[in-house]
């Protein structure tokens, strides 16, 4: 057995053990991967040469980076030059260079002059902003007339109805006025020249065949070069003939890529220019016989022939493109028709007299951004392919982790259960956001102390570069990231990693042992939903109408927020639902507090009070109406219950009556007897039986109507203030020598000072009374009885104690009850009701009376309340 | 010699009290109801009424009321009524005393012969002399002579219940608490309580009233003190 519990033990030591190295493992799994991602991450221009081109062991300068970023150069150095060329003259910036818009639009060149009739100053297309104009604006609705011999003509609205009323023109084949023709252009003006209305000259010549309403209008901002404007120079010109649309898209075209050219052009940098690069660019213009280079020692046009072959001699790569694709001269590995292509693409002069040449000195004097392409190939090609590998590999050793743990997470107990600790115990949302505090706020903390490693790490040196409108971001980031960021990344990721894997293993052991819904927050409201929905008729209409009135709000705050025009309306709705609301609540709470009144004035004894219920409504009107029904009940009940008090007290009473005549006779019909002499001591002894059972027949019956009226409280009491050591001196005066016949002692501890209680005096007496008359009764003679009186913070308490000559073996409550309970006589004098009234008489008058029974011990207790 | 009219619809108590009253050598005539007692009263010369209330015919209270229209003799009721609210009903409409059921019969002589003695002696005590007399109903003080007598007979009283008796008796109506009465008879101060006063009171009651319990003259006030009544 011993033995057995050892090996489990070493077991589960050895898998514990186990599943600890494996956590490690996996952490630093994490971490390599993170740092393969990162890596990669950084250089995704060599990436995707890679994946896509083979351009493992290739120097950098055989690379297809390389290739690209030379291409690059190129491209952006002849639109350089072509903005310049088009924006310049003479070297400057001339904003009153004249672009010829088909030109423009078909090669891309600005030559200065007005070669296709229609043509603006640079700077009037670059200020035209807004192309379209309003569509009501109808001095810009243009008609088109159709020559019989098919060519049209085109006028403005206003110059075609001038010629109708100059009674130059005539309308055919149409009964419709000019007026009401032309008065609603948009109506009634077709945009298609299915509506065939010919136009005569004031001979009946044919004109036009046909004419209709141009289908959009344009707004001339400006006038074009040598004419009124485009209409004039659309009709004018044969060529335009007919193509105003053309026309209108050409000039749209142009007025765009002028702005964005010009853009480009005033954003240019000096990037390629000498001294900044290891770059080199000649294009040269052979009918200009000029030299655009940003070498000074190739100006030469002249020169040319030797300076490329200077160019060529100079150790780097080069290329030079010429009119054919057989002239295309260079010493990389390239498809030469693809970079012809390109290049003259880019070249929008004439494409026949120019000559393209470009070189790199691959020494690298000047550290542009060449040289830092290729500082980071070195650093990251060579490595590229093992951070692949390892990411692979890495990943399939994490996953295989993984899976394993997974697998073997989760301990059983003999039950066959999964054991949970203490966390994976906690409700399933709450330990998912316990975990992801853990995690965020010492991270947070971190990067407010250490900054943001990571961010860092991954971004490094970012170099932006502007060339026109075309931004390159070029990440050289390892030459200036510090080792700290990547201990501080890789402390980061630990981290993460961890609380991760806690949050995942207790995830896993929790779907094994089947708790991960039962023990969440949602599970729980969905049960409570269940319940709410299967107890609903029990919840009260007032939650219901608290949730409507709550969504409502809800509802109401969403429109808001979303600035809905109907939030206006809606929140109008809000007021006023607050308002009634507030009404409905605050008519609950007075309803609630009338409610109350009534139930307190209940309490406080008052049976005839009845909430008025005519202002109440729903269900505090039924409420108000059953308080009122239990008031009106008890209020029955109580006056039945006083009635039939009066009745047995009356009845008793009566009875009294009736008894105490035929004892007046007795009594003194034994009194007379005894004035008789007889002789005979037993006649005598018979005759003071008699006389001594008479005479407590008599106490009895005063007692009995005293007790009944007493305990029925049909009585009443003069209240006044009395000085209760005064009483007690006045009970001892009046009973001192009956005491003395019984030798007993009386031994009072009273204060000196007056003890004032509110009583009825009289009544008050009949209480002392009693109680000395009971001592004096039952007491042991001999003995003493003591009288304390205590005066305390609020009340005043009086006690008589003595020693019973008799043992006391029945309860307090058989004394002072006798009369309800019906008990049996204890003594053979008194009525046994003394004690019965004094109780009464007491609690009529606000005390309390309390008897304690200890052995012997006989202690009468009264309290009543101290006026102060 | 005095004519006693007892009436009760008992006639077992009319009986015995005529024994009592013959003993004390009264002359005893009796009725059975209101009307018949009316009627003695108006044929007969009576001196004093002994009348139960609860009767047939004419109950007690009417026949007082009557008797009282034309009649100034002593009217004792004797009724088993013995509640507060009756004797107070009983006293307002002419009644001279009241006795309740069951009575002992040595009380009831006592006041038939105090009744008796005020009626017949009526008003001759006024101004007799200039002697210091102090006098309540049918107490009086003589405080010249030193003497007390209640209803013409002289009580006997020790030096210190005379003097408490008259310290009240000349400040009718006035309350004293203990310590006053301590204060003003012994001449010390009253150093805290004691029932000594309270004894002394309960012994000048037992001498002149005819039942201690319910005195006539010298009343309890309980809590405050005690007072002789002003009549």
């Amino acid at each position: 057995m011993e033995e057995n519990n050892r090996i489990c033990i070493k077991n589960w030591n050895k898998s514990k053990l186990l599943k600890w190295l494996l956590i490690l493992f996996i952490n630093i799994l994490v971490l390599a991967i993170s740092f393969d991602i990162l890596f990669l991450y950084k250089c995704p221009q060599f990436v995707n040469s890679i994946t896509s081109k083979t351009d493992f062991g290739r120097s950098y300068e055989e690379s297809t980076a390389f290739q690209d970023l030379f291409h690059y150069a190129i491209r952006n150095v002849m639109e350089n030059i072509q903005s310049k060329y088009n924006f310049e003259t003479e070297g400057k910036y001339n904003p009153n260079k004249l672009v010829d818009v088909m030109e423009y639009v078909q090669e891309g060149n600005i030559s200065g002059e007005n070669k296709n009739g229609l043509a603006y100053t640079v700077d009037q297309m670059d200020s035209w902003g807004d192309l379209y104009s309003d569509p009501d604006l109808r001095e810009d609705t243009v008609i088109v007339c159709q020559r019989p011999d098919n060519t049209y003509y085109y006028y403005y609205l206003n110059e075609f109805k001038e010629q109708f009323r100059s009674g130059k023109f005539h309308l055919n084949n149409t009964n419709l006025t000019v007026d009401a023709l032309l008065g609603d252009v948009e109506s009634y003006l077709p945009t298609t020249s299915d509506y065939k209305i010919s136009i005569t000259d004031e001979n009946g010549n044919m004109i036009y065949d046909s004419f209709w309403r141009f289908p959009y209008t344009f707004t001339e901002k400006y006038k074009p070069d040598g004419a009124e404007n485009i209409l004039s120079v659309v009709n004018h010109i044969p060529a335009l003939n007919g193509k105003l649309t053309e026309v209108y898209d050409a000039l749209k075209q142009a007025i765009t890529q002028v702005e964005t050219e010009l853009e480009k052009y005033r954003t240019s940098d000096d990037v390629w220019e000498e001294g900044n690069t290891n770059f080199t660019y000649l294009l040269i213009d052979k009918n200009k016989k000029y030299v655009y280079t940003n070498n000074s020692a190739y100006k030469s046009f002249n020169e040319v022939t030797s300076n490329l072959k200077k160019l060529k001699a100079k150790q780097g790569k080069y290329l030079i493109v010429d009119e054919k694709l057989s002239d295309l001269d260079t010493n990389m590995k390239i498809y030469k028709q693809d970079w012809r292509n390109a290049i003259q693409s880019y070249y929008k002069g004439n494409k026949s007299n120019y000559v393209f040449a470009a070189a790199i000195d691959t020494t690298y004097p000047i550290q542009d951004i060449f040289y830092n392409y290729k500082q980071d190939y070195n650093y990251f090609v060579p490595r590229l392919k093992s951070v692949i590998v390892s990411l692979v590999i890495n990943l399939i050793l994490l996953l295989l982790c993984m899976v394993w743990l997974t697998t073997k997470i989760g301990q059983k107990n003999e039950d066959g259960k999964i054991i949970l600790s203490t966390f994976d115990r906690w409700k399933t949302e709450l330990g998912a956001l316990s975990i992801l505090f853990a995690w965020a706020i010492p991270y947070g903390i971190f990067t407010l102390i250490f900054g943001n490693p990571i961010a860092n790490a991954i971004g490094g040196r970012q170099l932006e570069y502007v060339q026109g409108i075309t931004t390159m971001t070029m990440g050289s980031a390892h030459t200036y990231n510090q080792p700290s960021d990547y201990i501080l990344t890789a402390f980061l990721i630990f981290f993460t990693t961890s609380c991760f894997l806690v949050g995942y293993f207790s995830l896993v052991k929790r779907i094994k042992a089947n708790v991960l819904w039962k023990n969440s927050v949602l599970c729980h409201l969905c049960e409570n939903l269940k319940i709410f929905w299967r107890e609903r008729s029990k919840v009260s209409k007032a939650t219901i109408l608290l949730t409507v009135f709550l969504l409502f709000h809800w509802v109401i705050w969403f429109f808001v927020s979303v600035g809905n025009f109907l939030s206006i309306l809606v929140l109008f709705g809000m007021i006023l639902l607050d308002i009634v609301s507030a009404y409905l609540v605050i008519r609950d709470a007075i309803a609630k507090r009338q409610i109350g009144i009534g139930i307190e004035e209940l309490v406080q004894g008052n049976m005839e009070y009845q909430i008025p219920t005519d202002k109440l409504k729903g269900e505090n009107k039924e409420l108000a109406e059953k308080v009122n029904d239990v008031a009106q009940g008890l209020h029955k009940a109580v006056d039945h219950a006083m009635k039939s008090e009066r009745l047995k007290t009356d009845l008793i009473t009566n009875v009294s009556h009736d008894i105490k005549t035929p004892l007046t006779s007795i009594i003194n019909y034994v009194d007379l007897l005894k004035r008789e002499d007889f002789e005979d001591p037993k006649i005598q002894g018979y005759l003071e039986i008699l006389s001594e059972k008479s005479l407590r027949l008599k106490t009895l019956t005063e007692d009995v109507v005293e007790a009944s009226k007493v305990s029925s409280g049909n009585i009443t009491l003069e209240y006044m203030d009395v000085n209760f050591v005064e009483m007690i001196n006045q009970t001892e005066g009046e009973l001192s020598e009956k005491f003395e016949n019984s030798n007993l002692k009386i031994i009072q501890k009273l204060p000196e000072e007056p003890v004032i209680i509110h009583v009825d005096g009289r009544r008050m007496w009949r209480i002392l009374e009693n109680i000395y008359t009971n001592a004096l009764k039952y007491a042991m003679p001999g003995t003493r009885v003591y009288s304390e009186l205590y005066v305390q913070e609020e009340k005043v308490i009086f006690s008589l104690k003595n020693i019973s000559k008799q043992p006391l073996n029945f309860t307090a409550d058989e004394l002072t009850e006798r009369f309800i309970r019906g008990d049996i006589s204890r003594g053979s004098e008194g009525s046994g009701l003394g004690l019965s009234i004094a109780k009464s008489l007491t609690k009529m008058q606000g005390g309390t009376f309390n008897l304690y029974l200890d052995g012997d011990l006989f202690k009468v207790t009264i309290e009543f309340p101290k006026v102060k | 010699m005095y004519t006693i009219l007892v009436c009760d619809d008992d006639k077992d108590i009319v009986d015995a009290i005529e024994i009592y009253l013959n003993q004390e050598g009264y002359r005893v005539l009796k009725a059975y109801d209101g009307e018949e007692a009316l009627e003695i009263l108006e044929q007969q010369n009576v001196h004093l009424l002994i009348l139960d209330i609860m009767m047939p015919k004419l109950d007690g209270i009417h026949a007082t009321i009557k008797i009282r229209e034309n009649n100034g003799i002593p009217i004792i009721i004797l009724s088993a009524k013995s509640e507060d609210v009756d004797k107070i009903l009983g006293l307002n409409v002419g009644a001279d005393d009241y006795v309740s059921k069951p009575f002992n019969p040595l009380e009831l002589i006592a006041r038939v012969k105090s009744q008796l003695r005020r009626y017949t002696q009526l008003g001759g005590n006024s101004g007799v002399s200039s002697e210091k007399i102090y006098e309540t109903g049918g107490l009086s003080i003589n405080d010249d002579r030193k003497e007390v007598t209640v209803d013409g007979e002289f009580v006997k009283l020790t030096p210190i219940e005379y003097n408490i008796l008259l310290l009240l008796t000349k400040n009718q109506g006035k309350v004293f608490s203990i310590d006053q009465i301590y204060e003003s008879i012994w001449n010390e101060d009253a150093i805290g309580a004691d029932n000594t006063v309270a004894v002394h009171i309960r012994h000048i009651r037992e001498k002149i009233e005819i039942n201690p319990r319910e005195p006539r003259y010298l009343k309890v006030v309980w809590g405050v003190g005690y007072k002789i009544e002003k009549q």
